[in-house]
């Protein structure tokens, strides 16, 4: 995995993220991907089944109110037929029409006077006509006076209407008879007639016909109460070659009794005329699937389908399919964001401590994290940043002992070294100058020998002082005396009583410079004079050369220290040895006598005490200067 | 050797020892003239003829220099550097004798372009032969490039 970019947007599928999505998606996404399935499967079929009960009911509602039309409509031309205003009306107008036809006079007047009642039947009955007929199936009666008054439904031209089959099958099954609706030449539109025989003592003296309204017969059908925008009832009757709609068509203009549908379009209506009954998702005669139910008009021996288009009648179980698969995408969408956030949240930090962790691990000891919160990974955070500083410390630490180690080795190994080289010196002299001497006795030379064992003696104590230098020096890390105020005027004092001898020997004058009001200092006192006689030494040594030596001692406070200095007036030191002369073993001149320890341990002496010294010089001839200065806020030594 | 005295050129910070190996050399006859000087700022003084050493007739070119490493003021290291960087000196045959046996000193010394490296012997048998030996070696048997004086 690489590092965070800035501008890297895409969810980076580390295994984490990856794991926690998947997860999410396990625990929520697919209970939900089942339940919403279940949910969506089981009220889908409970809405198709509500839909399709909604649908029957509304058809059989419909064959209930198409067949109680019709069963009322028989009831009432019966209750007609009863009337003996009628009967009389039927054996006089009967008896007249035969005697004197129907445009005679007597005929006139007969029906003159029987015309109003039977008219107030076809009026409160709202029949659109009302004819009797005699026994031997003249039309001896009608309302309306069309074409088929006075003519005969035996041997006239309307012997094979509806009128004329229902009329005699009236007569036959001497009972109310219903016909089928088709269409009625006489009034030029489709008609329906219901027909009763009109008896008399048991004898048949006629037949009451009613023509009624085609308004009336298919109010029923054409409501589409419950059948929303795409349904229609559509009726009808098998005829050779298919199947006449009988009724009015939603989406066909005057469709009744002239539109015919192919054999092939009619399974459902034959089912329905046969007097099947049954519902199912088909094409209707427009091809488009339609929910319908089939039911059989016994009456009218009609087949009926009662249709909506499914589109329109499942619409609902569609919105709730999309409302499903929303809800699902939505849901899904919400989970994935949720983890996705969550995963940010918490693999963010992880990431940034990541880096962090593999930055410290590379070697940046000032990695750090910040942090936001109080949660677990701002505790990781607040933990990782205490264990990189404490890393950090440590390097320090561990840096600076590396350091002051290497430093030290180096010290050392030069040490070793120039001991080595400072011991060997001598000893090469005296090893040298005892065979020189010897080679002198051999050939009884004398006059060099006194010189050459001078040399060796000379050597050997040199030899010795470089190890009681040596063994000082290494005594100055070990060895501390007890640490007391010191008062620089009385250690001076002292150490001027040791440097007496040579001071006196080599004429040299000595100037105190020491204020009486001079603060004391904390440190070793035998160490401090030990430094005071050494630079004193020194300073004899280096201008004992000039004809009026002067060495002038001096000390005062510079805020927080005590500055002291010794100046000579001797030869001086070229600058660019300025620094070396504080060496181990240093020695400016080959003739010079001394270890090259003195400084050495003068500087080492001081810096123990937490102060520093330095040398300074106009140059060659113009004398040097030592200065040392020592903190005056000091708590002793420190070894 | 073009008639020129064979000169050599101590340059030694202990007079002691300066002393043994002038006498050494001395003893078996072996040069002309001895120069002593007891420090590297002296020496190069000398060899770039400065200050008191401005004379050729009193300080002549060495036939070789005998260079201890441990000196005031100047290392003998830096002396040795200083002699290879200066064009009129840099053919001069070198031969450090010092004290010191240390690998460093010997690997900076022959980094330095050292003719020889040679370590003073504790035993003073030992250092006399070495001495006759160094003598002859670098003032008989070998020979050095003639380079004109300008």
């Amino acid at each position: 995995m690489v590092r965070t970019d800035g501008d890297q947007m895409m969810i980076k599928f580390n295994s984490l993220s990856a794991k926690i999505l998947l997860a999410f998606l396990v625990a929520t996404a697919l209970p939900l991907l089942v339940s919403s399935y279940i949910s969506f499967s089981t009220s889908q079929k409970g809405l198709e089944y509500e839909i399709a009960q909604r649908l029957i009911s509304v058809a059989d509602h419909k064959v209930n109110i198409i067949e109680a039309v019709a069963d009322s409509n028989k009831t009432e031309i019966e209750a007609i037929s009863k009337t003996s205003n009628v009967q009389d009306a039927m054996i006089a107008l009967s008896k007249v029409y035969r005697a004197e036809g129907p445009q005679s006079d007597p005929y006139q007047q007969e029906e003159k006077k029987h015309r109003p009642f039977l008219r107030r039947f076809q009026e409160g009955f709202d029949y659109y006509n009302l004819f009797l007929t005699s026994p031997d199936l003249d039309i001896v009666f009608s309302v309306n006076h069309e074409s088929d008054f006075g003519t005969s439904l035996k041997f006239g031209p309307y012997r094979n209407t509806s009128l004329a089959n229902v009329t005699r099958a009236s007569i036959a099954n001497f009972e109310a008879s219903l016909s089928i609706i088709e269409l009625y030449q006489p009034s030029q539109n489709i008609a329906a007639f219901a027909a009763v025989p009109l008896l008399k003592s048991g004898k048949l003296i006629g037949v009451l016909a009613v023509q009624f309204k085609r308004k009336a017969l298919y109010d029923a059908i054409t409501d589409r109460t419950g059948l929303g925008l795409t349904g229609e009832t559509v009726v009808g009757q098998i005829i050779r070659g298919g199947f006449l709609v009988t009724a009015p068509l939603l989406h066909v203009k005057n469709a009744a009794f002239t539109k015919t549908f192919a054999k092939n379009d009619t399974g459902k209506f034959l089912n329905a005329s046969r007097g099947e009954t049954g519902h199912g998702i088909f094409k209707d005669y427009r091809g488009i699937p339609v929910l319908g139910v089939w039911r059989n008009l016994p009456s009218y021996q009609w087949g009926m389908v009662v249709k909506i288009d499914v589109e329109e009648a499942f619409a609902n179980i569609h919105k709730l399919e999309l409302l499903n698969w929303g809800i699902l995408i939505a849901s899904i969408s919400l989970v994935i964001i949720l983890s996705l956030l969550l995963t940010q949240t918490i693999l963010r930090p992880i990431e940034t401590l990541n880096v962090a962790a593999k930055s410290l691990q590379a070697g940046d000891f000032q990695s750090r994290v910040s942090i936001h919160g109080k949660d677990e990974i701002a505790q990781l955070g607040l933990a990782f940043n205490s264990m990189s500083l404490e890393i950090e410390d440590n390097n320090r630490v561990q840096a600076r002992q590396v350091d002051e180690l290497s430093k030290v080795n180096i010290e050392l190994e030069r040490f070793t070294y120039t001991v080595s080289h400072d011991l060997k010196s001598p000893l090469i002299t005296i090893g040298g100058f005892i065979g020189m001497i010897e080679k002198d006795l051999k050939k009884d030379k004398f006059d060099r020998v006194n010189s050459d064992l001078a040399r060796i003696r000379s050597a050997a104590e040199k030899m010795r002082q470089l190890l009681d230098d040596l063994l000082e020096l290494s005594r100055i890390g070990r060895i501390a005396n007890p640490s007391q105020n010191l008062h620089q005027g009385q250690i001076i004092g002292d150490a001027l009583e040791r440097v007496h001898g040579r001071i006196m020997s080599g004429k040299v004058r000595v100037d105190v410079k020491i204020p009486d009001d001079l603060p004391v200092v904390f440190g070793d006192k035998p160490r401090i004079t030990e430094v005071w006689q050494n630079l004193v030494e020194n300073a004899v040594k280096f201008s004992i050369q000039q004809p009026d030596p002067v060495i002038e001692i001096g000390a005062r406070v510079d805020e927080d220290w005590l500055e002291c200095y010794v100046k000579d007036n001797g030869m001086g030191i070229d600058d660019k040895y300025l620094k070396k002369i504080f060496g181990l073993f240093e020695r400016l001149d080959a003739g010079e006598e001394g270890t090259g320890i003195g400084l050495a341990l003068v500087k080492q002496i001081i810096e123990v005490h937490g102060g520093r010294i330095w040398a300074e010089s106009q140059g060659l001839g113009q004398g040097t200067t030592l200065t040392f200065r020592l903190p005056l806020k000091n708590t002793g030594p420190d070894f | 050797m073009h008639g020129e005295p064979l000169t050599i050129l101590l340059v030694e910070d202990n007079p002691d020892h300066a002393d043994l190996v002038m006498r050494s050399l001395e003893d078996h006859k072996m040069s002309n003239k001895i120069f002593h000087v007891s420090d590297g700022e002296a020496a190069i003084d000398y060899l770039q003829r400065k200050g008191e050493y401005s004379d050729p007739q009193s300080s002549p070119v060495p036939h070789v220099v005998l260079l201890d490493l441990r000196l005031p003021k100047v290392d003998g290291l830096e002396v040795l550097k200083i002699i290879r960087e200066d064009e009129k000196l840099s053919h001069l045959p070198v031969v450090v004798l010092t004290t010191s046996n240390g690998d460093k000193d010997v690997a900076q010394a022959y980094k330095h372009r050292a003719n020889s490296y040679v370590v003073k012997p504790l035993d003073f048998a030992c250092f006399a032969e070495m001495m006759k030996d160094l003598g002859f070696f670098w003032l008989c048997w070998n020979h050095n490039p003639w380079i004109p004086e300008e």
